[in-house]
């Protein structure tokens, strides 16, 4: 019975161990060093992502570019956008150094695809950024209806849109081929969850990022990209 | 109390107590990257988001159950070849609870089963499915292992009440 008893004590500091020392290391006390780290040349994924139209903020000649392949309706791209891009945009685009595109990455089902036609269509009168940010500050459960097209014809009416020109460009179908284009982008890149960015230098070097990461590691990207 | 419990006595060989050090922390790790804690690009990165605590909690927890329900499987499969049927379900149960579990996080997957199975498919339904529900899920498949392992330890208790 000793024995058991200290085999179960052993088991239980081994699981403090375990537990706390996962812990500590996702906390943060220890340090994501990216001490060998080099931007690919992909020179390819810059050429296929400068063609098309794709919505953006932040200078056009800033001189890397961060394009998000994102749903709508996705969690995890809405977790990033709570945490992460507002760091982003402040010491990134804000500053000048990142100019960042959006293409829509529609896989949740029909509600993604009419959130980012209603997104197109905003953006049409030049409110394509506050609609992005309506859309994700009132995400909900995805396919739960909360962006069918009647709620999504309430929040252009909220952010104060012309509706007879949004209804009419949201309902034409006008955006379709493009959204479709960006899928097919987006596998063409290997895109396989979303959010995914690609992180592009002038010189055409890439970095991709999948998921919510945090802000620190696209700082470092940036960095690595224009050598400073 | 714990400590009283017959199951706990695979711990006197060592070899099953790295068995289930390595299924736990095997597993931990698994979903520490399925739940987006851990990423392998562009570089290593180790990072808990402020809101995520429950689910590391969960994630832990589950680590834990998987690598114990398994190991006693194990051993009393390979001990107790009468019994081996029990210990084999309890093993399956706990196997399948822990692959239900890890089949939450769907992030990496649900883009692939939706593209494989299209709008609507039942592939991406499912998938979405136990994206939107992946903490409910795994509270699920918690006490489908506490159950395994109430299973082992009612059945360690009969054993030595027999014998």
């Amino acid at each position: 019975m000793k024995r058991v008893v200290n085999a179960g004590i052993i088991v239980l500091v081994l699981l403090v161990v375990v537990v706390g020392g996962t812990w500590y290391f996702l906390s943060g006390s220890m340090l994501n060093q990216a001490s060998s780290f080099t931007a690919s040349s992909t020179s390819d994924v810059a050429v296929l992502l400068s063609s098309g139209q794709a919505p953006f903020r932040g200078a056009m000649n800033a001189s890397v570019t961060i394009v998000e392949f994102g749903d709508f309706q996705c969690p995890t791209c809405d977790a990033w956008y709570r945490t992460q891009e507002p760091l982003v945009l402040q010491n990134l685009i804000d500053t000048g150094r990142v100019r960042f595109e959006w293409r829509d990455f529609d896989f949740f089902g029909p509600d993604s695809i009419s959130a980012s036609e209603a997104a197109y269509a905003a953006g049409e009168q030049g409110k394509f950024w506050q609609f992005y940010d309506f859309l994700y500050s009132n995400q909900q459960t995805p396919n739960s209806g909360w962006s069918n097209s009647t709620h999504l014809q309430q929040f252009a009416e909220q952010l104060g849109l012309n509706m007879t020109q949004f209804d009419q460009s949201f309902q034409s179908g006008k955006y379709s081929t493009l959204i479709n284009s960006n899928y097919e982008l987006g596998k063409q890149l290997g895109v396989t969850a979303t959010p995914t960015f690609f992180v592009i230098g002038a010189d055409g070097r890439v970095v991709t990022i999948v998921g919510d990461q945090p802000y620190s590691v696209f700082e470092t990207a940036v960095n690595s990209l224009t050598g400073s | 109390m714990i400590m009283r419990l017959l199951v706990f006595q695979i711990f006197r060989n060592p070899v099953y107590v790295m068995l289930t050090m390595a299924i736990m922390i095997g597993y931990c790790v698994m979903l520490l990257f399925l739940d987006q804690f851990l990423f392998i690009q562009p570089y290593f990165v180790a990072y808990m988001p402020a809101n995520a605590f429950g689910l590391l909690s969960i994630d832990l927890v589950l680590s834990v159950l998987t690598g114990f329900v398994v190991a006693v499987s194990i051993h009393e499969i390979k001990s107790n070849a009468n019994r081996a049927g029990g210990a084999m379900r309890a093993g399956l149960i706990g196997v399948l609870a822990a692959a239900f579990a890890g089949a939450c996080p769907c992030y990496y997957l649900v883009p692939i089963l939706a593209a494989a199975g299209g709008f609507g498919g039942f592939l991406g339904l499912t998938g979405i499915f136990f994206s939107v529900y992946e903490i409910p899920i795994k509270i699920v498949s918690i006490i489908i292992l506490l159950a395994a392992g109430y299973g082992l330890e009612k059945a360690a208790r009969t054993k030595c009440t027999l014998t």
